[in-house]
């Protein structure tokens, strides 16, 4: 990998994460003081006054935007107004029950939604692959909060196999995943069919034939490994979903995870708590997409040919 | 669609054909066209369909059962908490949560089509700056931008409205500016230019008309994403506020009642999921209708 694709790739990612850092100051800002906006209503005026000097705002709007840049870099995020504690301390509490929640999900959508899109385009045109079709559509149409509420009626109400909020257990927590997982394996089974196809075509899959390979291993160790290189994509804008459908999931089950501290803060106008939330988020994502990029070019040496390429 | 005597624009293509090429659609386009229809009716004339106000309350007729689980024909779809007529709820939710769709979505639509017609236009700083903040958008899921705006800002329906719209803006900023700069080399732009045309005439009389097939697909496919986006945060109590009401709000309001009224969540529910499906089901059908270009590689 040429050095000058990474640099440019990192520099990218850097001035993304440099953009969302100067929105939320900027948006902040224009709130009016931020101190009032970040302390509680009822805040004493000496409290605003400490924190005013303490986060520099009696300052130029220049040496506020290098000193707020500095309490980022340092970890210190401010304090909740909620229970007062350090927000690094209120968000680090939450931040395994979402890697939980996300990584299950994520995991259960790859081995459905990959096995459902190489059964369907094996099957192009039958009715395995029109259901299969069908289920990403479905998947992506549905509201997650509505399919969670479903999935309790069924499962907790009905049936009453299934906790319907909480956490703890296992069963706890198959409700949250499928709901989170669902769009997720839609996405993979549909990318994993149109990538599979076209590779099924190539002139290699007939060699293979020809040699005598097995079906199973034609289809398993010749065909899928190639068809997986588009696959590193769909796990880039996956990570996306993951985020964005933790913040229902997560509210819909009580699970109690970012994304539900991130709805209960935005309600409760706890700023200092929505700020390092959307940073983390931002960091997260332009991490992601950063290995997504260095994956890819990694395993497809003909994107570092030709950078342009828009990808599945 | 206006026919104009623009001969390569896609409305032209598609207007002496347009219900030859539907009855070609597959059947669950067809079903689809056919629920958008019900929900342009719902929307336009469903207050005609029941007595009830969506903001009655009726203490004594709380939570009623609707009419297949054992209730009356005075409430066909049951009741809420407060007595409200269920069905009169809907059909104002309805309109709502179309409305602000609709709003959103076009002024995410306009907003971009401007700024990219504008970036193909000036190059420069301009388009730099118009595509690092594309970049920056797209680098994040818009949910999280939307609920900062709304925890800074405090919720209000103007600025709800101008959030649906941002939503959609970069999509549209991306794709025009693509679309006029390879027209502005073609060589019917470059023969109006030769003419004496001006850039504004250019574009307006001969690049948009070019375009506006694109741009429409892309109205059809981010308008379930929009409609997606505003039910889940009323869904969350951080959108539309009561007494003002929309499918989302209904639901989230239903969600404490899955035990004894499920019909108050399941309703609005199936509502929002059948809207947006059958307008990702249009959206798809569109786009490979109207380009054959964009199509995706869905048959390999």
């Amino acid at each position: 990998m040429s050095t000058r694709y990474v640099a440019i790739k990192l520099l990218r990612a850097l001035v993304t994460l440099w953009l969302v850092v100067t929105f939320v100051f900027v948006v902040l800002r224009l709130t009016g003081n931020p101190v009032e906006a970040l302390l509680a209503p009822d805040a004493p005026p000496e409290e605003i006054a400490y924190y005013t000097e303490r986060l520099g705002l009696d300052e130029p709007i220049h040496v506020q935007y290098v000193l707020y840049l500095g309490s980022l870099l340092t970890g210190d995020l401010g304090l909740s107004f909620f229970d007062s504690r350090p927000v690094q301390q209120v968000i680090g509490d939450r931040i395994p029950f979402t890697l939980l929640l996300a990584s299950t999900a994520l995991a259960v959508a790859v081995v459905v939604g990959v096995s459902l899109g190489i059964v369907a385009a094996l099957n192009r045109n039958r009715l395995v692959d029109r259901l299969t079709m069908a289920f990403a559509v479905f998947g992506f149409a549905i509201p997650n909060f509505f399919f969670g509420i479903l999935l309790i009626l069924i499962f907790s109400l009905q049936l009453r196999v299934l906790p319907s909020a909480g956490h703890g257990t296992v069963l706890h927590l198959i409700m949250p995943a499928a709901t989170l997982g669902l769009a997720i394996a839609g996405a993979f089974a549909r990318f994993t069919r149109s990538s599979m196809l076209e590779v099924l075509n190539r002139p290699y899959m007939r060699a293979a034939k020809a040699k005598g390979v097995p079906y199973r291993d034609r289809v398993l160790k010749h065909a899928l490994p190639n068809a997986a290189i588009p696959l590193v994509t769909v796990l880039g804008f996956s990570m996306a979903g993951l985020l964005a459908g933790s913040i229902v999931t997560e509210t819909v089950f009580a699970w109690p995870g970012l994304g539900r501290l991130l709805v209960t803060s935005v309600g409760g106008r706890d700023l200092a708590v929505v700020q390092a939330l959307v940073i983390l988020f931002a960091a997260v994502m332009v991490v992601v997409n950063l290995v997504v990029d260095m994956l890819y070019s990694v395993l497809d040496p003909r994107i570092r040919v030709s950078a342009g390429g828009e990808g599945a | 669609m206006t026919t104009g005597p623009t001969p390569l624009s896609t409305s032209a293509a598609l207007n002496p054909s347009a219900w030859q090429r539907l009855a070609r659609a597959p059947m669950v386009v067809k079903i689809a066209f056919g629920f958008l229809g019900l929900i342009v009716f719902l929307c336009l004339f469903g207050d005609l369909l029941t007595p009830h106000a969506y903001d009655k309350t009726n203490l004594r007729h709380r939570l009623e059962p609707p009419v297949f689980l054992g209730g009356s024909w005075d409430f066909v779809l049951g009741t809420d908490r407060l007595g409200r007529d269920l069905f009169a709820r809907l059909i104002f939710g309805l309109r709502v949560s179309i409305a602000i769709a609709i709003l959103g979505t076009a002024i995410g639509a306009v907003l971009g089509t401007v700024i990219g017609f504008l970036a193909a236009h000036l190059r420069g700083w301009f388009e730099e700056v118009t595509m690092m903040l594309v970049d920056f958008q797209a680098s994040l899921p818009f949910i999280i931008i939307a609920l900062c705006l709304l925890a800074f800002f405090g919720n209000s329906l103007v600025l709800f409205i101008v959030i649906m719209g941002i939503n959609g803006w970069e999509v549209y900023a991306r794709l025009s500016r693509g679309v006029v700069l390879s027209a502005k080399a073609q060589p019917y732009a470059q023969a109006v230019v030769s003419l004496g045309a001006d850039p504004w005439r250019l574009y307006t009389r001969h690049v948009l008309p070019n375009v506006a097939g694109v741009l429409i697909v892309q109205f059809t496919l981010n308008f379930p994403l929009t409609i997606l986006l505003e039910t889940s945060l009323s869904f969350l109590g951080l959108g539309i506020q009561p007494p003002n009401t929309s499918l989302g709000l209904i639901l989230g309001e239903g969600r404490d009642y899955l035990i004894n009224a499920p019909w108050l969540a399941v309703a609005p529910g199936v509502m929002i999921f059948l809207t947006t499906l059958s307008m990702s089901l249009i959206g798809d059908w569109l786009r490979d209708e109207l380009d054959p270009t964009l199509k995706r590689s869905r048959d390999g």
